[in-house]
């Protein structure tokens, strides 16, 4: 097992400023989720879901409320942040604009270069250093010039191919898409899946992909896992869940990926004391 | 057939000053004809925005039309003086943008920033204008139009940003509405639901819509008329129906084989 999560939770407090009360929201709620090397998750939801938190929590980013994560096998909650950062190296996070997220006044060779830092033995070894930087250009499919560049001088889907060069810098086991592609027109989007199918066979991925959209999902996913204001309340075999698809909120959003059809927004309610349901063929639902 | 709405007749926009730039539209023409919605799609880069933003004049500087017309119920937008283009701009023709938290005024509230339009734009009242304001809330599908008009931007969630830009664009009763990706920043439950709005506005407005977006599902479920734009040139232009089950061009087909 690469990653599992056993009831993961996160709130958050919040201010009401007009009474001064305190109280939280919870962002995750109840979360578990068990991840097998080369079988890629996607986590589906709107946007205020809890997608993003979970996946910050799994990278250990900020801390769960409650819940554990394991990673290989290692419970990561108690680590502190030094005897964390071996385990960092293998799990790696491409964001969704790659213009926020790639350093302005690095040309793409430093931005790449950065990433072995983790990597004490890389250290002064300019040559390896060289040639790594090399290899993983060449895989994203990126011309060597673009090396001395910086990332304004590059168009979109470059800057995106650059952001995942520097997540696979240092060899990761688990690699966190999200929303990866929802910035980039459907052809560059097209590519962009396409390499990511290339690269799980040359780097031996395992890919968390995080999207709102069913149908970019589908293209990417071993199985999907439907989120709903902070707990999973799906989850499935990608085609099984195309397929015959259970929970009401689930069907809305097939419904307007694939079919561009709103549903009258319906609150979904919440059995606060339900739990996910099997329902045979790893097909879950939350009742 | 009836004149069209709006015709854009072999429009060519340059970067200024650039002895042989490459054009970045290119001998540009279609028709947008009333109560039509017409999809202009293409990559990134390909023209669409540059389209979108030389009908209102409001191209950067930095870039010319060095040819061509764009006729607006038969008279030439670009031989308009500047005060009669203002009046065209946000009252027959507006426009409503991709990300709408840089499109609004952030200093603003919904209500102030749509009481402008109308001031610019209707002979009305201040108190017809908050009414008004109000009733183009409720038209747009916000649930308490009185809470939303005293909110800021950053109040709102991105679908209710997007429902107040719409909700400006509409202010002034407008003929035709430019959507440059109206939709590509929102989540795909509100896409559909911000689809929704588009057909029943044409249908209450009497409204065109001239669509900008690289997303052909949602040409295929919103659009009457589709034109291809690549490297700023038309490539393939029709009926929706037509374009996407038989089309012609190899880029079309790309497009087409992209959606996922």
């Amino acid at each position: 097992m690469l990653l599992e999560l056993k009831n993961v939770t996160k709130d958050y407090p919040i201010k009401k400023f007009i009474f001064g009360q305190k109280g939280r929201v919870r962002a995750v709620d109840n979360v578990s989720l068990t991840l097998s090397s080369g079988e890629n998750l996607s986590l589906v939801g709107e946007s205020g879901c809890g997608k993003t938190t979970l996946a910050r929590i799994i990278l250990k980013l900020i801390p769960p409320t409650s819940g554990t994560i394991c990673f290989g096998g290692r419970d990561l909650n108690p680590l502190s942040a030094r005897q964390m950062n071996p385990f960092r190296r293998h799990m790696q996070m491409v964001f969704q604009d790659p213009y926020d997220s790639l350093d302005p006044r690095y040309t793409i060779r430093r931005t790449l270069k950065e990433a072995l830092h983790l990597d004490q033995t890389l250290v002064k070894q300019t040559k390896a250093q060289e040639e790594r930087i090399q290899h993983v250009l060449r895989s994203v499919k990126l011309p060597e010039m673009m090396l001395s560049r910086y990332p304004h001088e590059l168009s979109g889907g470059e800057r995106q191919r650059v952001a995942i060069a520097r997540a696979l810098m240092m060899n990761p086991k688990l690699v966190i898409l999200d929303e990866a592609v929802s910035s980039l027109d459907v052809l560059i989007q097209r590519q962009i899946i396409d390499l990511l199918g290339d690269l799980q066979k040359t780097f031996h991925l395992t890919y968390l992909f995080i999207s709102h959209n069913l149908k970019i999902a589908r293209a990417v996913s071993h199985q999907i896992a439907v989120m709903y204001q902070g707990k999973i309340i799906e989850i499935a075999p990608t085609e099984e869940l195309f397929r015959n698809p259970l929970h009401p909120y689930t069907q809305e959003l097939l419904a307007a990926a694939v079919d561009y059809q709103a549903v009258e927004s319906k609150q979904h309610p919440i059995n606060p004391t339900g739990q996910l349901v099997d329902k045979g063929q790893g097909h879950l639902i939350f009742m | 057939m009836s004149e069209p709405l709006l015709s854009l007749r072999d429009v060519t926009a340059e970067v200024d000053g650039v002895n042989e730039s490459p054009s970045l539209i290119h001998r540009v023409s279609f028709d947008v004809t009333a109560l039509k919605i017409v999809a202009l799609v293409g990559g990134s880069g390909s023209g669409k925005t540059t389209t979108g933003l030389s009908i209102l004049r409001l191209l950067p500087v930095a870039l010319r039309i060095t040819s061509g017309k764009i006729l607006f119920h038969g008279e030439d937008l670009f031989a308009l003086p500047g005060h009669r283009m203002r009046q065209i701009r946000g009252k027959d023709i507006s426009m409503i943008f991709q990300e709408p938290l840089n499109a609004l005024n952030p200093l603003l509230t919904i209500g102030q920033q749509i009481n402008e339009v109308l001031i610019c734009h209707m002979p009305l009242t201040a108190k017809q204008r908050r009414e008004r304001v109000l009733e183009l809330l409720n038209i747009v599908g916000m649930a308490e139009p009185q809470r939303v008009a005293q909110n800021y931007p950053h109040q709102l969630s991105g679908g209710m940003r997007q429902r107040a830009m719409i909700a400006q664009a509409i202010a002034a009763n407008p003929q035709l509405m430019i959507a440059d990706e109206p939709t590509s920043s929102l989540d795909v439950t509100l896409q559909a639901k911000i689809m929704d709005l588009f057909r029943e506005l044409r249908r209450s407005l009497n409204l065109s819509i001239l669509l900008i977006t690289h997303d052909l599902g949602m040409v295929r479920h919103l659009a009457d008329e589709v034109v291809v734009l690549q490297a700023g040139k038309i490539v393939e232009q029709g009926p929706v129906a037509r374009v996407l089950e038989s089309p012609r061009h190899q880029y079309t087909q790309q497009l087409i084989s992209s959606v996922f």
